[in-house]
């Protein structure tokens, strides 16, 4: 199982759209959060949960950009065939799916606990620079980076199991870009306030500290987490009966 | 040794592998021939398990998945690209060695081994064709495996390449290891192949040697000229002899040069020209697979050449 996981560590992170991935969130985490958040800011300055929605909007923000990199990851190797490759060399597909998840956990965990935490300092960098000072803030940072660590963690695990899924890149990831948004609106519509128990809906519920969407109920937070990793458990189900069965190509 | 037992891959009701069966013997070179569609390149993803469908593979005597290592059993080449284009062909290399515990300076020993080491840092996007091949034949031999799948290896190298080619493959199986190789270069083959598997249509052909092949050919016997054609051939007959017309003389199948030459002799027929006909492997392989084409082109010259 470690040489898998290693194995996968090393594509990611020999993966140009890795590097892609992580200076496109950097960069866009300065222009919100130092830029729009920070230097632009004007009457929001008195909100006492000021810096708090600085570090859910960048998980908000980046957490579909953080899971590209675990569908770049999957789709590459069926598009360039190297999966025959992956799964010739390990004893059994499952170990090839689980070393993938753990991999992506680890990377998008990280990556989503530190623009979150980059976040808030920008922020009020952006402020200083302006000349502006904050009231005082309610600003529980143990609480807040570990829902948007799992906020980050679950957009990557949905997304990767869309990858396993539908194998083909063009297809994951126009499921990716259009679903969590377009898609779950357009069910909302038909579920109305069952609406909460999409995936991302539920996903979002839970970064928003339960709070609803617009026309939607609020959502206790430990159910929107069990609604996610229900989502998760059933999706990683599927995926892997898949792998299992259909020919490496 | 490895044994595939009634290998069988059906898609959407098409049986394109059909209960094939054979083996690969260690220290050989096994050579993997048939036209195109055959269902070469899906027995040896059948062997691997990279495809699912019916029948067994075993390397030495146990299935691939029961060894804890299966890229130090067997390397595999079934695919020329099959990499990244922007990962350089060290870090291709060096994934590849970590997921199968291998040494990390192994990396750099077979890319010289390839001749790969100058262009080891680039992506192999832009490789041509025979490069890929090289970069293919590295990952393959990574974790020094006993067994070696090989699927047309020899695609796009130049003629300096395929005899280095030739050569790192006949040494080694001299090693004790074991080589199944498919190729369309049957002059290559004729050379560097010790035994001969052929399918067609998805079905076994033949499994057995090249020699035995060739000799078994109907081009393989002895050819005579005679201006007493008609009289030669009453003679044949009599004595049950297979032969058939062949220029200006007969090609006669299981007899040797002095037993025609005796023949003739006795019956008062003159002989100008006596001597052995040895089938190659692509008269072998053409007569073998006759029927089993999937793909078949026109005779040359019967397209666009109306006068």
């Amino acid at each position: 199982m470690i040489p898998a996981i290693r194995a996968e560590f090393r594509k990611l992170m020999t993966l140009r759209s890795t590097y892609v991935i992580i200076g496109s969130c950097i960069a866009i985490t300065v222009f919100f959060a130092f830029y729009l958040e920070g230097y632009r800011s004007t009457a929001d300055v008195a909100l006492p949960t000021k810096l708090a929605s600085a570090v859910t909007s960048a998980a908000q923000a980046l957490g579909l950009f953080i899971a590209l990199a675990g569908v770049l990851l999957v789709t590459h190797e069926y598009r360039y065939n190297t999966i025959m490759y992956t799964l010739s060399a390990a004893r059994s597909r499952t170990q090839v799916l689980l070393a993938k998840i753990v991999v992506v956990s680890v990377f998008s965990i990280l990556l989503t606990l530190f623009v979150c935490s980059l976040a808030p300092w920008l922020t009020q960098l952006g402020l200083q620079a302006k000349g502006l000072s904050l009231v005082p803030q309610d600003f529980p940072i143990f609480d807040l980076l570990m829902k948007s660590a799992f906020y980050g963690w679950g957009y990557s695990m949905i997304a990767l199991i869309i990858a396993f899924i539908v194998r083909n890149q063009v297809g994951a990831l126009g499921f990716l870009f259009l679903f969590p948004g377009l898609g779950e609106l357009l069910l909302g519509l038909l579920l109305k306030n069952n609406a909460i128990y999409l995936p991302f809906s539920a996903l979002g519920s839970v970064i928003r500290n339960g709070g609803a969407m617009l026309g939607q109920v609020p959502f206790p937070l430990t159910k929107s987490v069990g609604v996610v990793l229900a989502y998760i458990v059933g999706g990683w189900l599927v995926a892997w009966i898949l792998l299992m069965r259909r020919d490496a190509s | 040794m490895i044994e595939a037992a009634g290998l069988t891959k059906t898609y959407h009701r098409k049986t394109v592998v059909d209960d094939v069966s054979f083996r690969v013997d260690t220290g050989k070179v096994t050579g993997f021939l048939g036209p195109n569609g055959a269902g070469k390149s899906t027995t040896m993803r059948l062997m691997l398990g990279l495809d699912s469908g019916g029948g067994t593979t075993t390397f030495d005597h146990k299935p691939l998945s029961s060894y804890v290592r299966p890229s130090k059993v067997v390397g595999i080449l079934l695919e020329a690209k099959a990499f990244h284009p922007t990962r350089s062909a060290q870090n291709h290399l060096r994934v590849l060695a970590d997921a199968g515990s291998i040494k990390s300076s192994r990396v750099d020993e077979v890319l010289e081994l390839v001749g790969l080491t100058e262009v080891a840092k680039k992506g192999p996007g832009k490789f041509s064709l025979g490069m890929s091949q090289r970069l293919g034949i590295a990952a393959a031999i990574l974790g020094s495996p006993k067994y070696l799948l090989l699927d047309e290896p020899a695609n796009g190298l130049d003629p300096e390449g395929i005899a280095w080619l030739r050569k790192f493959i006949q040494d080694y199986a001299n090693q004790g290891n074991a080589v199944f190789v498919s190729s369309h270069l049957l002059s290559e083959m004729s050379l560097m192949a010790d035994n001969i598997v052929v399918i067609g249509k998805g079905k076994l052909i033949a499994d057995t040697t090249v020699s035995a092949l060739i000799s078994g050919s109907g081009h393989a016997g002895v050819y005579v000229r005679t201006p007493s054609l008609s009289k030669l051939e009453r003679v044949l007959r009599q004595r049950l002899l297979a032969f058939k017309r062949s220029g200006n003389g007969l090609n006669v199948q299981g007899v040797k040069t002095e037993d025609i030459g005796k023949l003739a002799f006795d019956a008062g027929v003159p002989i100008y020209e006596l001597s052995t006909a040895s089938a190659s492997l692509e008269e072998a392989y053409l007569e073998l697979t006759a029927g089993s084409q999937e793909y078949k082109t026109h005779k040359a010259g019967s397209l666009g050449t109306k006068k």
